[in-house]
């Protein structure tokens, strides 16, 4: 506990509730292209996109994470990650800020929080009396392939 | 060993790669050696020895001691091979083949080369040196020369042998001593490079890095490396430094007894050089001393036999290696290369300009920067997939030894033939090539060819014969393993199958040859009796199909019991780019591989509900006599589907489940689909031709192969054919088996590629199920399901005179001039082909418009009577399927068989076989035959006084429910002899015949009829002894093998097709009682 290391997060929207992504993580951020849907997909992939000829598969966090979302589609934002050499895209509704913070600020992901699925949240952290929801990637990521399996 | 430290990674990879490239065409090499037997092909044998040779070179230098010893053995029996000391035969072959493999095992695993025991194959070759030998040199072989400098130094010992091949030569023999250091890599050049030039130069006998000279860490720095290489060359010492390109003082001359020849400059002559070999150990044997003498003792040659089994075994272990390390590095053409830096070059300055005209906004600029970059990409990716092609002779190479192996593990005698080793593949294709063809071939040798005690037996020459031929067809490369053996037996597999519960007894009773041998792919299905060693190692022939699967490839089988089996192999020319087919469902975009598609067909809204028939849930499309069955993309993937809507030509939701309910009248749509064929029809009047490419309530069907089976493929849109590049899926989408990948568009959207298979698995079907459905609808005896189509050719006899023949019987439509047209002796007639083809017109019978000049003349060409007869017409010439509804006698005349409205105009049907009959009677020959006989009754009977009698007219029983080819039929039989008596349907017939029973003399029935249907009648007929001399003649428009093996197993005597009026009546004229 004592010793404090940085983390660089870049805080996004999904409904009323406010997510992280360590930066690390974060590729780039993109307005949302032509989108291909792939018919009989699991619900949360919204479908493949063109990454400069790369195919990179999308995947709805407001879906995923059960948020339903107001905010239209061309108007959201895909944040590009990489998962085990793969490309994708975490669809959220707008990119906030980098926001830096100390890792003992961090806590436990709270029972309070929105998200009907605690295990995608690796932690939360009080900004200003808003509280940041820290994203689990491979969590995220992984879970949709289970998913997939039922639905396949 | 510690001086592979001076070695870098680098060398050693090039001598690794270039060692195995050696090594590659070794095999074949050596069998075609033992094939010429004492007949040595010295160019062959040079080649191996070279092989051998550069392997020793570049051992030596890396310190490869086994790698170099052994390749230097080797080396030993090529030499005398080619020096005709050693004849070869098989079990000498057999020594150099497993040594060889051991050598490339050796170079693969070269980290650890120099700790494998090869003492088994060396002993192997020393034997077979100095069996060869004569008694005298034998023991130069084992007895080691010490090669001295003049220091006194014993820098190696080489054989006695060596020494004296020199000799025998008339070769000098040279100690080079190189410096690594100052020599060769101050030079700028490589170790690799000054051996190859050495090589060339002479024969390298032995070569040894100095350590000692090297000293350790501790001291200097070091500055020199001597590198020694003992040689044997006819080069001249006055030049030899030149040519090695050394100082005089790193070349050394040594005599035949090792020693080094003092530089005492002008040098003597060769000669003298060779003279002077006082204790020169037993006699050299002469160069050229012919082989004969030497071939007996290669029988008591000890030790090949013994080893055969232990260097098979290392071979597989070798086998292993080579799977698991395939080449990551490509060789590449240089030209090649250059051209490709070319290309580079021209893709920047395309873009350089593109970029200036963009900033300038110069459309003209960018519009010739952009045809540019099209241009270079283009010539870009032609050049950098050529560098992936690579000629299937690589994986091709090794089968004459595997045949060859197992030939003798099986006593069989099999030649391989093979053919197309030039053929270029995907690097990926041909590696992946590798397994699946193994086990064909293996199969096709273990299983296919027979004993030759079998094979004689059944009449067949003793040696099988395999077949490999791989060629290039229609874009795609077909590689094809034919044997001429034994055969697939498809019962035995279908009974196999059926016993291991992968099919139904139903499926088995119904499922076609073809289909059956397909078995043979699924899993876990052998038909061999007895694993052998060879085959049968749990490896099917699924795992044939899932290789080939996996390259993009197609694999049919066709077989014939007794006869042999062929395995045919379609492949791609490439995996990553693959031309496809664009389809869309709404503005979704699909591409499906052009390799899958076979056909494209288009049903128009008007013949939907004609043309597509329904099976329970299921609709099928009869298409020449298949039934396909039909999947909509749009079900398949959970899309919604759209149609047109006709007022505002906007996509709207389509609520209909199934194609075929558009028969059904309350829905709306349906009244939309009527308003919008009412909309066509109106249009049509206005224009014509432009009907045919509205294609709004069209049905565009996809006709796809997936493997075994074909089914059709709905979709709302039909675009270009396009090349595209796979992309594969993330792992989220991978298991949708739907899909085989995506690609990227020219306008940079995504469009996901279909997979085939994988589509016809999400809708259950399966390559069984077509064939069901196919028996289903065939046994349906629901006369609302099964009708008559009769597909018509349309054209003009005159202007606004619309007249149509059956499809059926027309051969071709050819387009003439008028001017072209000849009147020979009355008969008009084209030349055509090589002859002349007699011309008709209706006009000629029937009180029609003659045809004027001013048309565009077409002639219809028909067989009538064997001969080929053209009916002079007028455009436009169309097809339409009609189901049918002919007036036979409103407008009935001669050579008008009826009319029919066929697109709200009046139609006259033309019956060629009448106009030509009347206006030729002479080339009917059973009608003539017929008059004749006739005439000849009536004169006899006007002699003999007595009163003609007729002939009792014979009544045939025409069974047919299509009143067009009742009609039809009735006039090609009915005449003074004969009489039809009609029925409608199999049960008419059959009430009829109850009543008549001692009356007919031949039935002919159609197959697919309402209530009773050719079948049932005809099994009803055989079941009454009553009936038993008359022969049934059935009449089909479509005669598939199985109709007709299901009619002949019911009691038809004989298939004939409806319309084939010659062959009929020929058939008649046989089977009638």
């Amino acid at each position: 506990m004592a010793e404090t290391t940085k983390l660089q997060l870049c805080s996004f929207q999904l409904a009323d509730a406010t997510f992280g992504l360590d930066t690390m993580l974060v590729q780039e951020i993109i307005k949302v292209p032509d989108i291909t849907k792939v018919h009989l997909a699991p619900k949360e992939i919204t479908g493949i996109i063109n990454l400069r000829g790369k195919i990179v598969t999308i995947v709805d966090l407001a879906i995923k994470l059960d948020l339903p979302t107001k905010v239209e589609l061309a108007k959201r934002r895909i944040i590009i990650v990489e998962s085990q050499e793969e490309p994708f895209g975490l669809m959220v509704d707008f990119i906030n800020d980098v926001i830096s913070i100390d890792t003992v600020e961090l806590d436990e992901a709270p029972s309070n929080v929105r998200v009907a699925q605690t295990r995608f949240i690796a932690g939360v952290f009080r900004n200003n009396e808003q509280l940041i929801a820290i994203l689990n990637l491979d969590e995220v990521i992984t879970l949709a392939e289970q998913n997939s399996d039922q639905e396949a | 060993m510690s001086m592979s430290s001076f070695i870098d990674d680098e060398t050693l990879q090039e001598y690794i790669s270039e060692s195995l490239e050696h090594l590659a065409d070794i095999e074949q090499d050596l069998l075609a050696i033992e094939e010429g037997g004492a007949d040595i092909d010295e160019e062959v044998v040079n080649r191996v020895f070279r092989a051998a040779h550069s392997l020793k070179g570049g051992a030596g230098f890396l310190a490869l001691d086994t790698i170099k010893e052994l390749a230097h053995k080797i080396e030993n029996v090529l030499d005398m091979m080619r020096n005709r000391e050693i004849v070869p035969n098989p079990e000498i072959i057999n020594i150099l083949l497993n040594s060889f493999d051991q050598l490339r095992d050796l170079i693969n695993n070269s980290d650890t080369s120099n700790e494998v025991n090869i003492d088994e194959f060396v002993t192997a070759l020393v034997g077979l040196t100095t069996a060869h030998l004569e008694p005298a040199a034998q023991e130069s072989v084992s007895n080691m020369v010490p090669i001295t400098r003049s220091d006194g130094g014993v820098v190696f010992e080489v054989p006695q042998i060596d020494l004296d091949l020199a000799q025998k030569k008339a070769q000098t023999l040279y100690l080079l001593e190189y410096d690594l250091i100052h020599d060769v890599y101050q030079h700028g050049k490589t170790p690799m490079e000054v051996i190859k030039n050495v090589m060339d130069l002479g024969t390298i006998i032995e070569t040894l890095i100095d350590i000692d000279k090297v000293g350790t860490l501790e001291d200097a720095p070091i500055n020199s490396i001597p590198f020694y290489m003992l040689i044997r060359t006819i080069i001249e010492p006055i030049v030899a430094p030149n040519f090695f390109d050394l100082p005089e003082g790193q070349v050394h001359r040594i005599d035949s007894n090792g020693k080094q020849i003092e530089s005492a400059s002008p040098t003597p002559e060769p000669e003298v050089q060779v003279a002077p070999t006082p204790q020169a150990t037993p006699e050299p044997v002469a160069a050229d001393k012919p082989a004969t003498p030497k071939a007996p003792p290669a029988a008591s040659t000890p030790p090949p036999v013994s080893k055969k089994s232990a260097p098979a075994k290392n071979k597989a272990d070798a086998d292993n290696v080579k799977k698991s390390d395939l080449p990551t590095s490509l060789r590449v053409n240089v030209d090649l290369l250059e051209n490709l830096m070319t290309l580079a070059g021209e893709m920047v300055l395309s873009r350089n300009q593109l970029m200036q005209a963009v900033s300038e906004f110069d459309q003209h600029s960018i519009k010739l920067a952009g045809q540019r970059i099209d241009l270079v990409t283009s010539e870009l990716q032609e050049a950098i997939m050529m560098t992936r092609m690579q000629p299937i002779g690589s994986v091709f190479n090794k089968f004459p030894r595997i045949v060859r192996d197992m030939s003798q593990q099986l006593n069989k005698d099999i030649n391989l033939v093979i053919t197309g080793k030039d053929v270029e593949l995907d690097k990926t294709i041909v590696e992946g090539l590798n397994d699946p063809l193994t086990h064909l071939i293996r199969n096709s040798a273990d299983h296919g060819i027979e004993l030759p005690e079998t094979r004689v037996a059944a009449d067949k020459p003793r040696a099988g014969r395999i077949d490999l031929k791989a060629y290039h067809e229609a874009g795609q490369v077909n590689i094809e393993i034919t044997d001429d053996g034994g055969g697939l037996d498809a019962e035995r597999i279908a009974d196999k199958a059926l016993e291991k519960g992968m099919i139904s007894a139903d499926q088995h009773a119904t499922m076609s040859r073809k289909e059956k041998m397909a078995l043979i792919l699924l899993p876990s299905l052998s038909t061999a009796e007895k694993v052998t060693d060879v085959s049968g190692r749990g490896v099917g022939m699924d795992v044939v199909k899932s290789n080939i699967d996996q390259l993009g490839g197609q694999i049919e089988i066709s077989s014939e019991t007794g006869k042999g089996t062929t395995i045919r192999i379609k492949l791609p020319l490439t995996l990553a780019i693959i031309p496809s087919l664009l389809v869309s469902i709404g503005n979704e975009r699909f591409a499906l591989p052009q390799v899958n598609v076979s056909e494209l067909v288009r049903v128009g809204a008007a013949q939907i509900k004609d043309r597509i028939e329904r099976v329970g849930d299921s609709e099928v499309m009869p298409l020449r006599g298949e039934l396909i069955p039909l999947i909509r993309l749009s079900t398949a993937l959970g899309i919604k589907k759209t149609v047109i809507d006709p007022e505002s030509g906007e996509k709207i939701d389509d609520r209909r489940e199934l194609i075929a309910d558009r028969r059904s009248p309350e829905t709306d749509a349906d009244k939309s689909l009527s308003a919008d064929l009412e909309a066509e029809s109106n249009e049509q009047k206005r224009s014509g031709e432009e009907r045919r490419y509205k294609a709004s309530s069209d049905l565009n069907i996809v006709v796809v192969s997936a493997g075994l089976f074909k089914y059709g493929l709905v979709v709302d849109d039909l675009h270009d054919s396009i090349e595209i590049v796979v992309k594969p899926l993330g792992r989220h989408l991978k298991q949708l088996s739907n899909y085989a990948g995506a690609t990227i568009m020219g306008d940079g959207r995504v469009a996901l590629i279909l997979d085939v298979g994988g589509v016809a698995k999400l809708a259950n079907l399966s390559s069984m199920a077509g064939s069901k459905r196919a028996q289903d609808l065939l046994d349906a005896s629901d006369g609302s399901k099964t009708k008559d189509h009769q597909a018509l050719l349309l054209f003009n006899n005159g202007p606004k005179e619309p007249c149509a023949v059956p499809l059926d019987i027309v051969e071709r439509v050819e387009q003439v001039n008028f001017e072209d047209i000849e009147t020979k002796s009355g008969q008009k007639v084209i030349k055509y082909r090589d002859g002349s083809l007699p011309l008709f017109s209706l006009a000629d019978v029937a009180d029609t418009t003659e045809l004027n000049k001013d048309q565009e003349l077409i002639v219809i060409v028909f067989t009538v009577a064997d001969r080929e007869i053209g009916l002079m017409a007028s455009e436009p010439v169309d097809t339409l399927e009609i189901k049918s509804v002919i007036d036979h006698d409103t407008l009935k005349g001669t050579g008008i068989m009826g009319s029919a409205i066929i697109k709200d105009e009046t139609t006259l049907i033309i019956d060629i076989h009448e106009i030509v009959e009347t206006l030729k009677p002479d080339w009917f020959k059973r009608r003539r035959q017929q008059k004749d006989r006739k005439k000849e009754a009536q004169r006899q009977a006007a002699t003999e006084g007595t009163t003609y009698v007729p002939p009792s007219i014979k009544k045939i029983l025409l069974v047919e429910d299509s009143d067009f080819f009742r009609a039809q039929l009735k006039k090609y039989i009915d005449d003074d002899e004969r009489q039809c008596i009609q029925a409608e349907d199999g049960l008419i017939a059959w009430n009829w015949l109850q009543e008549h029973p001692d009356e007919l003399s031949l039935i002919i029935t159609d197959i697919e009829m309402p209530n009773m249907n050719g079948f049932e009648l005809c099994q009803n007929i055989r079941n009454d002894h009553r009936f038993d001399h008359i022969k049934i003649i059935a009449v089909t428009s479509l005669a598939a093998d199985e109709h007709i093996a299901k009619g002949k197993s019911v009691g038809i005597d004989d298939y004939q097709i409806k319309l084939d009026k010659e062959k009929l009546l020929a058939s008649i004229d046989k089977n009638i009682n």
